[in-house]
């Protein structure tokens, strides 16, 4: 069978991942495309990403996942990767308040820059860090409500709620697109779908013949 | 465990591992863990002429019930690098260490249903180790591990693709990718099922079927077949139909097909093709027919002028699971001394016999299977003088030219044949068994033949059938084995997912990558009308080729208008490094107001920030610092006028504190010292002040400049460092700087004004600074008129520096501010209204 254009998914999401310098984007990024913590991890001059694909409902999603600086003097900059984001994952370091108290201002940016159906995620970070904890669960957890956000509290060390987090946004996305709330033909939805996939695992009952052949009888 | 069933795991393992000579030692039952799941791994220990390994293999259930549960997830020579050892209690590691970073795995043993305990293994693999060593000591050269090379999985492109790293093909993007893995790995999960085909050929001599059935020639197999090719040819002979090349399907063949094929199952017709004489029909039984997933037909005429039919060949194309087929029927050449003519025909239909699918042309050739059935109409070879028993079968295959011209390669390359152990099938009478007993008298010959091509095709029969005997031909029949490629949805599912992760990682690890000498370029001290450069270098130490931009922003800008990069695009090859030249064009009286605006924020903004974007990369942020040490060039009049110490002697904080707290701070002067200097300087030689103002404003890039810029920012009681020219753009040069006009907030009505008096009131209230600088210059304009300038070019000059300051496009010149300028000049009054109205103290 010739399959040129056909691809292994069946859609392609753009998240983008914002938050205060050193607040563990990059590490949140690398835990959720390697499965590893890295250690060390210098600050991001610039814009990185990472894809992976996941399932969400037995369709393949393929996320592109954009990385920023969370530098004061790039806010700037990085606004304009805002775009054509489908989900975006607000982070903030659960042991420095500050990074807390200036998600409004992300916040802000991130609804002025996206379109309404972008979906935000607000992830307190460094959980694993819980005797330096300075921003209780209960405390985030109403800043989210109050604001309409999802949140996670997550870890980059330790891949709690890391997975759960990027996959849930995907769940979420995937359930707006299916329920009519996102339309993909808007640009700037920040969604793709591709239309000739490849088979998947377990062959589905034979496709209608008339399809798949030219008959020339 | 019951011994029986463990041989029959064993057993399982040994056709899995495809094992011959080699000897499984131990088995081992354990498991590893991972992020996810912890999946079961079976060691087992394998011997081959006296080198060892460890096989470590993936089982989708325990104990494996297929073959095809079991694949290989890792492979571990047992040589002197090798060490295996039990760290914690029943826990065991591996080590490979002929790489100082290589890593370890970890084993968990479970319980076993092979007995097998990890201290018996764990001995085994030992001494199987010290079997090694003790021989590699006797004969270094015999240690050959190369019988593990079949199993080696190509691992490489996951930390680099070396192909798209030196340049040998472009890098792969995730599907390609994807389907190159996938189709890598298809012995994973391709197994092989069984299916009979049925392939029949007969050359009817144009008649209509006339048997009562069809049984005696297709129902020849005890179990009934999966798919029925039946060929014939010279269905119809009639000149119109070969005029026509008749195309349309025969239905009552068709009808008597299906009545005479086995009867044991339900077939259905898949397709049948036709041209002219020429028809193929392909059945298939029902309960299969699902795995059929296309089917696509051809014809080719090789008849006269290769374009009539009733010579040629009709082919189907399938598709069945995995496998590609093809069928054809041909109709060859006839004659004894046609053999060049036959041969050519079957390279033609190999040719032209193509399908048509989505993107491409499929041709004979492009099929795991193919099989050829047809009158090919080769004959045997008649020797001079040589009498033939007709009834010698291997005698007469001596001769037969089909067999010769394979032989000789000249047609039917890489073909077979099964045997042939039955008679000519052609010349009989028709109605007997009898050869042609015409005048013509035909030499017997086998001219209808079935041959095929591919791997796994097993022939079971091949014959005629002598009791048809409507024709003067017998009507021939082959029946095969064929082994057809079939997916394990099971193990499908798992390399698919396993691919999919593959895939994911390469993407990751195939990004191409810059690395940047420093993301902070600082200019340090940057001045008015000075021109700076910085040099950055780029590299490119990744495996793959890196093409990189500066990415625009704001309006569609690269950089700020008063910086410059170059190069903005390329291409870095591994290894290459690149200079990257910002420069720091310089800031004149047009830009310096507008930068000013940037700047005076604080120290602490960069003065811009580059995008460099590494395409499917990353995007590196450059940052562009620099102090500006202030100057008077710039500056609003009525900030000069604040000023109570040279510039240079003021911070740009200090400066914008002034002009933030402009209402408590009075003037200190009353028009700024800098423009009084240089008024002054000029008046000073008044003599001579032809030749000292241009249109063009020639002297704006003079070298001299910054000398008079330093002089007049210092308050320097040095001589003048330049001349009068110079002088001169520099008066012009500290008007049309600020980033608002000397006549602002008046620019519009001063020009759309005639009366003198109207205008007089405006410049009344005009700051003060600015009323003073504007009347001083009016009385030094009329002065130096008089001197013999030509009044109407210094109105020109200075009408657009005053009103329209540095808004004005370079060349540029609103009339109207010239007769503004005129208006003013020439009217009579003029004199008295700016030496009553200036202000000599503050």
């Amino acid at each position: 069978m010739s399959s040129s254009t056909s691809h292994n998914y069946n859609f392609i999401f753009k998240f983008i991942i914002i938050g205060d310098m050193g607040v563990g984007k990059s590490c949140l990024l690398h835990q959720f495309t390697e499965k590893k913590f890295m250690a060390n991890c210098p600050h991001t001059i610039g814009v990185e990403f990472g894809t992976r694909i996941v399932e969400v409902a037995d369709k393949k999603v393929k996320l592109q996942i954009w990385d920023t600086a969370g530098q004061e003097r790039f806010r700037a900059v990085t606004r304009s990767y805002y775009r054509g984001a489908a989900g975006t994952l607000m982070v903030y370091d659960t042991t420095r308040r500050s990074t807390f108290n200036h998600l409004s201002s992300w916040l802000t940016d991130t609804r002025n820059l996206t379109n309404p159906s972008t979906v935000i995620i607000m992830c307190g970070n460094k959980s694993d860090l819980e005797t330096m904890r300075e921003v209780t669960y209960d405390e985030a957890k109403q800043f989210a409500d109050d604001n309409g956000l999802y949140f996670f509290e997550t870890s980059a060390m330790s891949g709690q709620n890391v997975e759960e987090a990027f996959i849930e946004t995907a769940r979420i996305i995937y359930q707006n697109i299916q329920e009519g709330r996102l339309d993909l033909n808007a640009s700037e939805s920040g969604v793709q779908r591709r239309t000739n996939v490849l088979s998947g695992p377990i062959n589905g009952k034979n496709t209608d013949m008339k399809e798949n052949c030219q008959c020339i009888v | 465990m019951d011994p029986s069933i463990e041989n029959d795991h064993l057993e399982k393992i040994r056709r899995r591992l495809r094992l011959r000579n080699e000897q499984i030692l131990s088995i081992f039952e354990s498991y590893q863990k991972t992020s996810n799941e912890n999946p079961n791994r079976l060691l087992v220990l394998v011997e081959s002429n006296g080198t060892f390994a460890v096989f470590s293999l993936a089982l989708l259930q325990l104990p494996p019930h297929y073959e095809s549960d079991i694949s290989i997830d890792a492979i571990y020579c047992v040589n002197s690098f090798f060490s295996i050892n039990a760290e914690v209690k029943n826990s065991m590691t591996f080590e490979i260490v002929t790489l100082s970073d290589s890593p370890t795995f970890h084993y968990y043993p479970i319980p076993s249903i092979f007995k097998t305990d990890f201290d018996s293994f764990h001995r085994q693999v030992i001494s199987a180790q010290e079997a090694f060593k003790s021989r590699q000591e006797l004969d270094a050269a015999s240690n050959s591990f190369s019988w593990l090379n079949e199993y080696k999985v190509d691992k490489d492109f996951i930390a680099i693709d070396v192909k798209a790293a030196n340049g040998t093909r472009p890098l792969s993007k995730g599907v390609s990718k994807f389907q190159e893995e996938l189709k890598k790995r298809e012995q994973e999960y391709i197994t092989y099922s069984d299916y009979t085909f049925y392939c029949g050929t007969w050359n009817v001599n144009g008649k209509g079927c006339t048997e009562h059935s069809l049984r005696s020639w297709l129902a020849k197999t005890t179990s009934p077949p999966d798919f029925y090719a039946i060929a014939l040819q010279e269905v119809d002979l009639s000149a119109k139909a070969i005029a026509m090349n008749d195309s349309k399907i025969d239905q009552t063949w068709i009808r008597k097909f299906l009545d005479g094929l086995h009867s044991e199952a339900a077939y259905e017709e898949l397709v049948s093709v036709r041209l002219v004489g020429m028809m193929l029909s392909i059945f298939v039984k029902q309960d299969i027919r699902q795995h059929v997933t296309r089917y696509t037909v051809s014809s080719a005429a090789t008849g006269v002028f290769n374009v009539m039919g009733n010579k040629g060949g009709v082919a189907v194309s399938l598709t069945l699971n995995m496998t590609d087929i093809c069928f054809v029927c041909s109709h060859l050449a006839a004659h004894m001394d046609q053999i060049e003519r036959r041969n050519l025909d079957y390279a033609e239909i190999m040719k032209r016999c193509t399908f048509d699918e989505v993107f491409r042309k499929r041709t004979i050739k492009d099929h795991d299977q193919i099989f050829w059935l047809g009158d090919l109409n080769y004959r045997i070879n008649e020797i001079p003088g040589q009498i033939v028993d007709r009834r010698d079968i291997a005698g007469l295959l001596k001769n037969d030219q089909l067999l010769q011209e394979m032989r000789k390669r000249n047609v039917f390359n890489d073909f077979e044949e099964g045997p042939i152990t039955f008679n000519p099938t052609y010349k009989y009478d028709p109605g007997t068994d009898q050869y042609d007993s015409s005048e013509k008298m035909r030499a017997p010959a086998w001219c209808d033949r079935i041959l095929r091509k591919g791997d796994r095709i097993q022939l079971i029969l091949y014959d005629n059938v002598m009791e048809i005997r409507q024709s003067d031909h017998k009507p021939v029949y082959a029946v095969f084995s064929v082994g057809i490629k079939t997916k394990d949805d099971k193990k499908y599912k798992r390399v698919h997912e396993d691919v999919l992760k593959t895939v994911d990682k390469y993407e990751n690890d195939n990004q191409p990558q810059i690395s940047v000498e420093k993301t902070e370029i600082d200019f340090n001290e940057i001045r008015f009308n000075e021109r700076l450069t910085r040099d950055f270098t780029i590299a490119n130490s990744h495996h793959l080729s890196a093409n990189f931009s500066f990415k625009e922003k704001e309006e569609q800008q690269i950089c700020k208008k008063w910086f410059k990069v170059e190069p903005t695009t390329g291409t870095l090859l591994t290894g290459d490094s690149l200079i990257i030249r910002i420069t720091f064009k310089g800031l004149d009286s047009r830009n310096i107001g507008e930068f000013l605006k940037i700047v005076k924020g604080g120290g602490s903004v960069p003065l811009d920030i580059l995008v460099l974007h590494v395409q499917d990369g990353r995007d590196i942020f450059i940052t562009i610092n620099g102090e500006y040490i202030p100057s008077c060039f710039g500056f609003d009049m009525d900030l000069l006028c604040r000023t109570d110490r040279p510039i240079a002697e003021y911070s740009l904080e200090q400066l914008d504190e002034l002009e933030k707290s402009s209402a408590k701070c009075d003037f200190k002067v009353t028009m700024p010292r800098e423009i009084f200097f240089l008024i002054d300087y000029l008046s000073a030689s008044v003599e001579s002040m032809k030749d000292v103002f241009f249109l063009d404003r020639k002297h704006s890039k003079h070298h001299s400049l910054n000398l008079v810029r330093d002089w007049l920012d210092s308050w320097s009681r040095q001589d003048f460092p330049s001349n009068k020219q110079v002088a001169a753009e520099a008066l012009l040069m500290l008007l049309e700087s600020p980033n608002q006009p000397l006549l602002h907030p008046f620019e519009e009505l001063f020009l759309s004004t005639e009366s003198f008096e109207v205008i007089s009131s405006y410049v009344l209230k005009l700051s003060p600074p600015k009323r003073n600088v504007f009347l001083h210059l009016c009385m030094f304009l009329k002065e130096i008129e008089s001197k013999g300038n030509n009044i109407n070019e210094l109105a020109m000059i200075f009408g657009n520096v005053i009103v329209k300051g540095r808004r004005q496009v370079p060349g540029y010149r609103d009339g109207r501010c010239q007769l503004f300028m005129l208006r003013f000049l020439l009217n009579k009054d003029v004199a008295s209204f700016a030496v009553e109205n200036v202000q000599m103290e503050c």
